[in-house]
């Protein structure tokens, strides 16, 4: 497990990092940079597996150790891990590895005929659609798609924990309340609302992007904890902790919070499998990231006209986009089944 | 049990009702329709005749009111881009989604079932992980991927399907329908798979099914009509979860195969910016949501046995 | 008990190489890329009648009433459906007659238009015609045309409570002011002289009424469709054209049958006409290639120079100008594009080789106001703009900033793809001579907002297709002085010089064709020696249709037009019958090949 929190806090740093090395990671027009935000997450996480590992000190849910060993028995999830950290690597660091600018144009990367010029020791893997470096747009393009993803995750997770949370340890009004505001945001058909929201908002920026697709995506995420929020606290020793004059905070923190963690975090997990979908979804319909930023999905878009004789610009993002969904679902299932095995 | 259905409605009408006002203040801050109907040739005066002609220029609240009053009645309006009642278009496109939507859940549930059985019964060998795997990595390949490929390599090239479209008669939509549907499938089997799997592995764990085996016996019928109780459960609330999907169509295998569908609908008139129709949309997928969830309510009332149980 | 989960990762890479062998196996075993029509005429010479014709368009069309409708979608079937009274001849744009006898008498030096029909020409048979059209199973015989029928199609297209958007191309008929304000309840300047003939009295003289007349707004319509139908007329069309509507599958397809009644005898040539909606380019291509429809318009980069590079198909395939144009408008009441030099420097800065190469050749660098397919344009005009960095620069030190303008300037674009696309290639053509460019990207209405209204936009990237195959419709609106408005400007470069608006009224009302075309060209001298916009391109569209569709040609105003084409029949017939049943025919109607 200290191995684990090890791994973590180096990506954490490398996140961290980032803006010393070279502040031009700034995608044009976009705003601010999500990485290091990211990484400073991942740090945090990181020690806090560490110590655990240590001794324990808060009794989280990942801090069990027959958790550990069962994930780390599972070599599908670490398989899953292992692409998860990968693609991180790629989103954090692709863009200084990137050898141009990703939307520069070039005149030498398409032919007379407008044909894009395929993997040269110029253009490593050929040239994008209009003349644009393929491999620097891939680069970029990993940061973007999981900013945009991890970001709307970050926001749903937040809104729907902190609801489901809410809602099923207090109930009453609030927990109806609330509960009507999950039924109504999932009773808006999801894809028709994004492009319109999309659509309305003057100058949407990637965080716009992020927050929208937050808003549409908590429900899940609310219902579930919600859920898992009021068995636990049927539990006796719940029971006994307020009959002893607990406060609630505390209650919240030490009793309900851990028990509740789990689920919510394969559920987080999944999610981010899906944002990256969606957003590519949006992107390759055109109503995603704005061009000419590049986004896997984007790139999707892009390459689409020219499957007949440059099918790699396709392949490449698409192969990428699998692997990063392929990896956070194998995470995600190898969670769930480290943190609630069924025997 | 009519109590908690008839709370359910109304809860369910209120939430469409809040649905629909939502996308209506939405739907008119996207842009000027009287532009995206008329094109930018037309006169500045043609616009404002558009716009009082359709009542746009009222406040919003007394446009919602009327476009209500008139719902209810079951005047959904009329489509700014070809004036045809909003009705009559959602009758046109809502039973080819239904087809299409059906057939792929109709495949996924078939595939799904299928692969979760197999998978059980060879469990922890390579046909195991080989069968999840796959179901997995359908999962992680999106529609707009594995689509253009599909219908440029299998429906083009190879000739086996053909080339997206509607068809003519009854037996074309259904031929039609099979590659879009099974694009769908790769991606939605998964899900089935994996409950059936595991429900499976559960039940062949079970006590009576050992003795059983111990005893020489085959317990195949015991074990799948068990298994298939149990998963029963899951199974129905994610269909009913999915009923929406039914309704609202994928817009994105819509689009890539040219199937003239509701999520088409969905593209064309938020490109178009004709309000009416989005509307229209909106209210038939909201009713389909409180639809999809009262069933998988009630199926859960009727089939989960704790439920059962709890109530006597 | 054993885990049961492991090894997915494995399982993962199991089924990567199970899709790995599949697509390999289909990759060398695949059918070779087809070169070649599938299906080659019979070789007749002579027109065959018979068959059906099958074309699509990537939207979806709206409606058929030709009052209302201006897109190119309604279009393609409204030219079915409907005749004028004059038309234009493909090859050489000269207005033809088609239901009237003769091209108009023009009295009293122009002011006046007299058409004689024809006195052959009759409604298509429908419903409207009987009794009671409600109750009615079949259609009526349709009835003669009169000059009655004339009068009231264009009363009714000018009515306001019609909302056509034609209505400004007739504005200077007599009496236009006084029917629109509800003074009068008809048109003064139309009267009907006889059964057949029927006058037109302008309010001034103008040769560019004639272009109105010819466009589907004036054409003559059955008034017991609009008033049996009301609302719903668009989807009910009565017509004098070639063919009737027979199916409307709202979003699928639409088709048409030969109508029996036509005026010229023999013709139409095929029996039925299907036009498939809403079929993307991608899937249309596929079709095309596969012999299921008959005739594209749109392909997909890739698919652009598959086909252009396939020998086979070179006799059925075009490759013509859009009636357009496209440039980047200066405004030139703002800084700093009041200065002559400026616009210039800017205008021969554009780099437009390389953005027909983005654009993978598909454009036509024009370089003035007159699109390459309308008489006026010259080849040859001397100043019109190309690419020339030396000129460019000469301008620039004239204009007064030999090392660049200091000053950042914003060029306002439309949201969307191709629009940033086009700006990113301004922002780099202009950093060569030292001009730095903002985008600034807007809705569509807005932009067409801020770019109407005086002292607001300073460059946007601009462009302007017919209304009809005249010069006029492009000089006249966009830079004639008259056009600018203070908000709604059409002159969005807010361009104004009095040679060149003498020039355009003196055209306007010239009666000698040659003389016309010398004014134009004459006016396109100074305008693009003014340099308002910089101008650039017309789109190229390539056609290409099946070897067994003949007499079709891409039409200047009309674009896929295809009232007039035939089947070269028996060999189609004989590939109806070995059309692939993998692949179900979707568009042989009732299921069975004729």
């Amino acid at each position: 497990m200290r191995r684990a929190g090890l791994i973590v806090i180096a990506l954490g740093l490398t996140g961290l990092a980032l803006p010393a090395f070279d502040v031009t990671l700034r995608l044009v027009d976009e705003g601010p940079d999500w990485m290091p935000v990211m990484g400073l997450v991942l740090f945090c996480l990181g020690v806090l597996v560490y110590w655990e590992g240590q001794r324990k000190v808060v009794g989280l849910p990942f801090a069990d150790p027959r958790a550990w060993r069962r994930f780390e028995k599972n070599r599908g999830a670490v398989a899953g891990g292992v692409l998860v950290i990968l693609v991180m690597l790629i989103g954090f660091v692709g863009p200084m590895l990137a050898p141009v600018d990703p939307n520069r144009i070039f005149d030498a990367g398409l032919t007379e005929d407008g044909v894009p010029l395929g993997p040269s020791s110029f253009f490593l893997l050929g040239a994008d659609n209009i003349g644009r470096d393929e491999l620097s747009r891939l680069l970029y393009g990993g940061r973007v798609s999981l900013s945009v993803a991890l970001g709307a995750v970050g926001i749903a997770g937040v809104l729907g924990f902190g609801a489901g949370l809410l809602s099923g340890y207090f109930k009453g009004a609030l927990d109806m309340s609330l509960m009507a505001i999950v039924d109504f945001v999932l009773s808006l058909p999801f894809l028709l609302v994004a492009i319109a929201l999309n659509r309305v908002i003057e100058n949407p920026k990637l965080w716009t992007l992020c927050v929208l697709l937050g808003l549409l995506s908590w429900t899940t995420l609310a219902r579930v904890t919600r859920a898992k929020v009021l068995q636990v606290r049927e539990l006796e020793y719940v029971q006994a902790a307020r009959a002893l004059g607990a406060t609630h905070g505390r209650i919240i923190l030490r009793h309900v919070l851990p028990n509740v963690l789990g689920p919510a975090i394969v559920i987080a997990t999944t999610m981010i499998a899906n944002m990256i979908i969606v957003e590519s979804a949006m992107s390759f319909l055109g109503l995603g990231v704005k061009p000419p930023t590049a986004s896997w999905g984007s790139m999707l878009k892009d390459g689409q006209d020219y499957l007949q004789f440059a099918p790699r610009l396709i392949l490449l993002p698409g192969l990428l986009i699998v692997m990063t969904v392929f990896g956070f679902n194998l995470l995600g299932e190898g969670l769930r089944d480290a943190l609630d095995p069924k025997e | 049990m009519t109590e908690l259905i008839l709370k359910r409605v109304a809860a369910g009408l209120a939430i469409v009702f809040a649905a629909t006002a939502f996308i209506f203040i939405l739907a008119n801050g996207i842009g000027d329709p009287a532009v995206a109907t008329l094109g930018p040739n037309a006169s500045p005066e043609r616009r404002q005749e558009f716009r009082v002609e359709h009542g746009l220029t009222d406040p919003l609240p007394v446009q919602f009111g009327r476009y209500v009053g008139a719902a209810v009645q079951g005047d959904l309006g009329r489509s700014f881009r070809d004036n045809q009642p909003v009705t009559t278009v959602i009758a046109n496109r809502l039973p080819r989604t239904v087809l299409l939507m059906g057939m792929a859940m109709s495949f996924q549930l078939l595939f799904g079932l299928a692969l979760g059985i197999l998978a059980a019964l060879r469990r922890n060998t390579w046909f195991d992980t080989g069968f999840m795997g796959l179901a997995f990595l359908g999962i992680s390949i999106p529609s707009f991927v594995s689509g253009p490929i599909l219908l440029m390599v299998v429906a083009f090239r190879l000739g086996w399907f053909p080339i997206g479209g509607y068809g003519v008669t009854a037996l074309d939509h259904v031929v039609h329908a099979l590659l879009p549907a099974l694009t769908m499938a790769i991606i939605g089997t998964a899900t089935f798979a994996r409950i059936m799997r595991s429900e499976m592995v559960d039940t062949l764990g079970e006590d009576y099914v050992r003795t059983a085996k111990a005893k020489g016996l085959h317990p195949a019928r015991v074990v799948l009509s068990h298994a298939a109780r149990n998963a029963l459960l899951p199974i129905v609330t994610l269909l009913g979860l999915r009923l929406p999907f039914l309704v609202a169509g994928a817009i994105i295998t819509e689009e890539v195969f040219n199937w003239p569908g509701m999520g088409r609908l969905v593209i064309e008139s938020i490109t178009s910016l004709d309000v009416p129709v989005i509307m229209g949309v909106v209210v038939i997928t909201a009713v389909a949501v409180q639809i999809g969830n009262i069933f998988a309510d009630v199926a859960v009332g009727l089939l989960d046995p704790r439920v059962r149980q709890a109530r006597g | 008990m054993p885990s049961t989960r492991r090894s997915e990762s494995v399982a993962g890479l199991i089924g990567l190489g199970v899709l790995a062998v599949i697509a390999l196996g289909i990759a060398l075993f695949m059918p070779d890329q087809p070169e070649a029509p599938r299906y080659m005429g019979a070789g007749h010479d002579e027109p065959q009648r018979g068959g059906t014709f099958v074309f699509h368009h990537e939207g979806d069309v709206r409606g058929f009433d030709p009052h209302i409708a201006f897109d190119e979608l309604s279009n393609m079937g409204i030219k079915l459906l409907y005749e004028g009274l004059i038309d234009y001849d493909r090859d050489t744009l000269d207005l033809v007659p088609r239901l009237a006898e003769s091209l108009p008498e023009q009295l009293e030096d122009g002011l006046v238009y007299r058409f004689r029909l024809r006195d052959d020409i009759r409604f298509a048979d429908h419903v409207v015609f009987c009794d009671d059209p409600e109750a009615a199973t079949q259609p009526c015989d349709g009835r003669e045309v009169t000059a009655e029928d004339v009068r009231w199609s264009l009363e009714h297209m000018l009515h306001p409570d019609t909302g056509s958007p034609g209505v400004t191309f007739f504005e200077l008929i007599d009496g236009f002011e006084e029917f629109r304000e509800g003074e009068a309840s008809h048109v003064s300047g139309i009267r009907v002289l006889d059964p057949l003939t029927v006058e037109i009295r302008l309010q001034r003289a103008d040769q560019t009424f004639l272009f109105a007349m010819a466009m589907t707004f004036a054409y003559p319509v059955a008034h017991e469709a609009y008033e049996t139908y009301g609302e719903d007329v668009a989807r009910h069309p009565v017509g004098t054209g070639a063919y009737v509507l027979e199916e409307w599958e709202p979003g699928v397809r639409v088709l048409f049958s030969r109508n029996p009644d036509y005026f010229l005898p023999g013709r139409p040539y095929p029996d039925r006409q299907i036009f498939t909606l809403n079929l993307g380019r991608i899937p249309a291509v596929m079709r095309f290639r596969n012999g299921e429809i008959d005739h594209i318009h749109r392909q997909t980069p890739a698919d652009y120079r598959l086909l252009k590079s396939y020998e086979a198909w070179e006799p059925y395939r075009v490759e013509a100008p859009n009636t357009d144009i496209w440039g980047l408008g200066m405004n030139c009441e703002m800084e700093p594009f009041t200065d002559r030099h400026m616009r210039r420097a800017v205008a021969f800065a554009l780099n437009t080789p390389r953005w027909r190469r983005a654009r993978a050749n598909r454009l036509l660098l024009t370089g003035q106001p007159i699109p390459a397919t309308l008489p006026g344009y010259d080849p040859d005009l001397p100043g019109a703009h190309h690419f020339d960095l030396d000129v460019a620069r000469e301008e620039m030190r004239l204009a007064g900033y030999p090392d660049g303008y200091p000053e950042p300037l914003t060029i306002t674009m439309t949201d969307g793809e191709t629009a940033r696309f086009y700006g990113e290639l301004v922002q780099q053509d202009l950093r060569e001579i030292g001009i730095t460019i903002e985008i600034r990207q807007v809705s569509f209405p807005i932009w067409l907002q801020q770019t109407g209204t005086r002292n607001t936009a300073l460059m946007a990237l601009q462009g302007w297709s017919m209304d009809y195959p005249d010069a006029s419709n492009f000089l006249d609106i966009l830079f004639h002085s008259r056009s600018i408005h203070d908000t709604d400007s059409e002159n969005k470069a807010f361009y104004s010089n009095p040679e060149v608006d003498a020039l355009l009224d003196e055209a306007r009302v010239e009666q000698d064709r040659e003389r016309r075309l010398s004014l134009y060209r004459e006016a396109s001298r100074i305008i693009v020696d003014d340099a308002p916009w910089g101008f650039t391109f017309s789109n190229l569209q390539m056609e290409m249709w099946q070897p067994y569709v003949r007499n079709y040609r891409p039409h200047a105003v009309w674009s896929n037009m295809f009232r007039d084409v035939w089947l070269d029949l028996p060999r189609r017939r004989v590939a109806w019958q070995q059309m692939p049943t993998r692949s179900v025919p979707a568009l042989v109607p009732f299921g069975r090949p004729r």
